[in-house]
């Protein structure tokens, strides 16, 4: 009998498997035909060029846009396991003057286990405070969320991911436009969960930054173009597929 | 006319007219407070469209009864026409919205003219009804808070303490729905469900308050307080609450001066006072007002 390839050698179905996804906006593929597997426990980078689908196939696995394929997380399909599974959207999307505090966005991390009509407790409350300060937000708790610099705020969005306690993380451009000490606090809480066996994945703009903070890297034109341990994956010639000739030689110099 | 105005204001305008004011303040909390959440999903010119589109059903309401032997006048066959007509209107929009390429904007003011124009055809048919006249029907359209039986108003007034209490069960989900939709669908929490939620109480709000604010105006019950509310605080729990407060207000005197100078339609004065609600908001409220954050600037506090 063959094999489940989807299947890693325990029997452990992975965190993340992907079949023949393809998300069209208007007909026009952004993602195509892109089937892969995640390792468990890994810290994964998903890059390519601007317009690779990168953040498209994020949103199809999450059926936050329509996309054809399958997706599933742990064996089963994703609308079946969002409480194993946290999303730090772009920072753009959301509207800066609405009236919440930094602790109020934190908080909305756990409306799903407080459960439809029931309000937020003082515990709920309290772990939404201990989220903020492990990422050196506690000081901030009570600002408006649109008061709060650019970095500050991709901090709380984190910790709204941390306090669900999720075991699959994706994270969409976390480190555009932020100043170094978030990036710096977010990567070590990155590694910090690795190490404790969830299984993060990051849209990353910055490509020489992929081999220090990660250990694989799904590499997207598209279409997929090579998915792995980093080593593997950005090699001169598949950089060359996914950003063209020119441009990969003078990546992989500078590499 | 002031110690009828007086009269009026403390309860003393007879006990009726005391029940409809009581009952008009209620509306206001109640059309208030969802308003704060139909503001920030921006949901105002959706509210607008609703409360145009409930003109057929009063009309048709008003025919059904009348050939069914009632007289017509039972208000809440005319505000079960009400609702079911809005929520005909409300469907329109997202079959619109499903299925071509249109703007929300474009298709919501569409559903709104048609509607309210299908509305005035049938009001002219209606008017040719012998009890017609009778009916007060006029009072749908700019708000009355003369002949209104107190059983009616008691029960609108009850109707909108449920619907603020209704509110209060889905406070959380309205607020992450309209805060962050797309993290609330990714994490499960079902946003579309809550947006359902908040159109049924915008529905439910405008129709309640049909009668006594009027179609033409009962979108400024639900805009003009929560845009004053949002003066005063940047916590969304307060906000509802001062924009409950000043929607009751703004009703309370409103309904207050149309009763006491019997001329005043009752919903272009609630508008009015809530609008001078609204400036007085804009110049002292706490949070965002003028005068605080003049103060605050002097004060060489860093603005929030």
């Amino acid at each position: 009998m063959l094999r489940d390839p989807a299947k890693t050698a325990a029997g452990v179905p992975p965190p993340l498997s992907i079949r023949n996804m393809t998300v069209a906006y208007d007909r026009r593929a952004a993602v195509d035909d892109v089937s892969l597997t995640i390792r468990n426990g890994r810290l994964v980078a998903v890059v390519g060029p601007n317009g690779a689908g990168k953040s498209s196939l994020i949103r199809g696995v999450l059926g936050l846009v329509s996309a054809s394929g399958t997706a599933e997380a742990f064996g089963r399909p994703v609308d079946a396991v969002r409480d194993r599974i946290a999303y730090v959207p772009q920072r753009a999307a959301v509207d800066w003057d609405f009236p919440a505090s930094a602790l109020d966005v934190v908080t909305m991390g756990l409306y799903r286990r407080a459960g439809w009509f029931r309000p937020i407790t003082r515990s709920h409350k309290d772990r939404a405070r201990a989220a903020l300060a492990e990422v050196g937000m506690a000081d901030f708790a009570a600002r408006p969320i649109g008061a709060l610099s650019g970095g500050q705020q991709q901090r709380v969005f984190f910790a709204r991911a941390l306090v669900q306690d999720a075991d699959l993380l994706f994270l969409d451009e976390p480190f555009a436009g932020v100043d170094a000490v978030t990036e710096q606090i977010v990567f070590s809480k990155l590694k910090a969960l690795r190490d404790d066996g969830k299984t993060i994945i990051v849209v990353h703009h910055d490509l020489d930054t992929v081999t220090d903070h990660f250990d694989d890297a799904v590499l997207l034109n598209k279409r997929l173009v090579a998915s792995g341990p980093v080593d593997d994956v950005l090699t001169p010639d598949n950089l060359a597929i996914a950003y063209g000739g020119r441009l990969a030689k003078a990546l992989a110099a500078v590499r | 006319m002031p110690h009828e105005l007086l009269a009026a204001l403390f309860f003393q305008g007879g006990y009726n007219t005391a029940v409809v004011i009581i009952g008009a303040a209620a509306l206001g909390a109640a059309g208030g407070a969802v308003g704060v959440f139909a503001m920030l999903r921006g949901r105002a010119l959706v509210a607008d469209a609703i409360s145009h589109a409930t003109l057929p059903g009063v009309a048709l309401g008003f025919m059904a009864a009348y050939f069914l032997g009632y007289s017509g006048r039972s208000l809440f066959v005319l505000l079960g026409g009400a609702a079911l007509s809005a929520a005909a209107a409300v469907f329109s929009i997202n079959a619109i919205r499903r299925h071509t390429r249109l703007k929300e904007d474009a298709a919501v003011a569409s559903v709104l003219g048609v509607f309210f124009g299908l509305g005035i055809a049938l009001l002219s048919i209606v008017q040719g009804l012998p009890t017609a006249g009778q009916a007060g029907l006029d009072a749908f359209l700019l708000g009355s808070t003369a002949g209104i039986r107190l059983i009616d108003a008691a029960a609108l007034a009850a109707a909108a303490v449920l619907t603020l209490l209704s509110l209060a069960l889905v406070f959380k989900e309205l607020r992450v729905a309209a805060f962050d939709p797309v993290y609330a669908q990714a994490h499960g929490l079902r946003p579309e469900r809550a947006d359902a939620i908040l159109l049924v109480l915008v529905l439910i709000a405008v129709v309640l308050g049909l009668r006594t604010v009027g179609l033409v105006l009962a979108v400024a019950l639900l805009v003009i307080a929560p845009a004053a509310a949002r003066f005063w605080s940047d916590r969304l729990g307060i906000i509802v609450l001062v924009a409950a407060g000043l929607g009751a207000s703004g009703a309370w005197l409103g309904a207050s001066l149309s009763a006491a100078f019997s001329n005043l339609p009752a919903g272009a004065t609630i508008v009015l006072v809530l609008f001078v609600l609204f400036v007085l908001s804009f110049i002292a409220g706490a949070a965002r007002g003028v005068v605080p954050r003049y103060l605050r600037r002097m004060n060489g506090a860093v603005a929030p």
